[in-house]
């Protein structure tokens, strides 16, 4: 059976992908952002999983996301909103 | 000193290095002959690009790192950390990751900058570099000229050279390329098995 990866939308085959199964709490958060209704579990491709463990890479890589959903949405210091969050998610996961 | 390659294999790296700068000063020559272009050294926007290279290129930075006694251990770990990140990794978010070339060094200059890659060699900004960063790539402001035709051009030379050794022409990230490179000229792993060892990796990898 393939499922897309969540991250970069490309089919896996499932024994491939890292499955994050959401808690109750953290499906509220997905549905805050947007998502409805959140899903059960979550997968992830190895490369993206790799990446997204990676606490520098991980941060630049969600930063990214932000700073192009932002520009799209016409924010003005998109750059900066994006780093603030990078920093945040940073001090958040400490080495 | 740096072990040699056979012969053929020696002259095959050779030619697509002499292709890789024929193609690359055509396009400089029109390029620079048409205006200014905003690159300059220092900016490395471009060296956080997803990068992917055939084995003849892989071979032929190796060797330079060898000869100019460059590879190190620590290059060799970042090659490594390179090559595991980027591992089949999709070309997006590669580039939203800003993972750096294994080449950049510390005052953010590429130290193979005398054999880069062609897709390096070619890239020409005419808009503000501020809007070459991998977040900001692709939006109306990014100035980057296209060099299509001369990326194609270099693929179909290398796929002559890579013919007369029975391979199919494959492009990899440039850490597996110059990791593999360094096999090859320490004759580990034949030219010709190229292909098979790369399907062989990623076989292991899933």
């Amino acid at each position: 059976m393939k499922i897309d990866c969540c991250v970069c939308h490309r089919s896996q085959e499932l024994g491939h992908c890292e499955i994050v199964e959401l808690s109750a709490d953290e499906k509220v958060t997905v549905e805050k952002m947007g998502y409805k209704p959140a899903p059960d579990k979550l997968h992830y491709c190895k490369p993206c999983w790799k990446i997204l463990n990676d606490r520098q890479q991980g941060a630049q890589l969600i930063k990214g996301f932000w700073e192009r959903s932002l520009q799209r949405a016409g924010v003005v210091n998109a750059e900066a909103k994006a780093e603030k969050f990078r920093r945040n998610l940073l001090d958040k996961v400490k080495p | 000193m740096p072990r040699r390659l056979p012969l053929l294999a020696d002259r095959s790296i050779q030619e697509a290095h002499a292709e890789k700068l024929r193609i690359a000063a055509e396009f400089e020559r029109g390029v620079l002959s048409e205006g200014k272009v905003s690159c300059h050294a220092g900016c490395s926007n471009c060296c956080y690009y997803p990068l992917t290279i055939s084995i003849l290129e892989g071979i032929n930075i190796y060797q330079w790192l060898a000869k100019n006694h460059l590879w190190t251990p620590k290059l060799k770990a970042s090659f490594q950390e390179a090559k595991d990140k980027t591992w089949d990794l999709a070309p997006e978010i590669w580039l939203l990751s800003m993972i750096p070339c294994p080449l950049l060094d510390e005052q953010n200059r590429c130290s193979a900058y005398e054999v880069r890659p062609l897709l390096c060699r070619t890239v020409y900004s005419r808009g503000d570099p501020y809007y070459c960063h991998p977040h900001r790539l692709g939006s109306s402001l990014t100035g980057i000229l296209s060099r299509i035709l001369e990326v194609d051009e270099l693929h179909l030379q290398e796929a002559k050279i890579l013919k007369r050794h029975r391979l199919k022409p494959l492009q990899v990230s440039l850490a597996a390329a110059v990791l593999l490179g360094e096999r090859i000229v320490k004759k580990e792993v034949d030219l010709e098995e190229t292909n098979s060892t790369l399907l062989q990796e990623y076989v292991q990898r899933l």
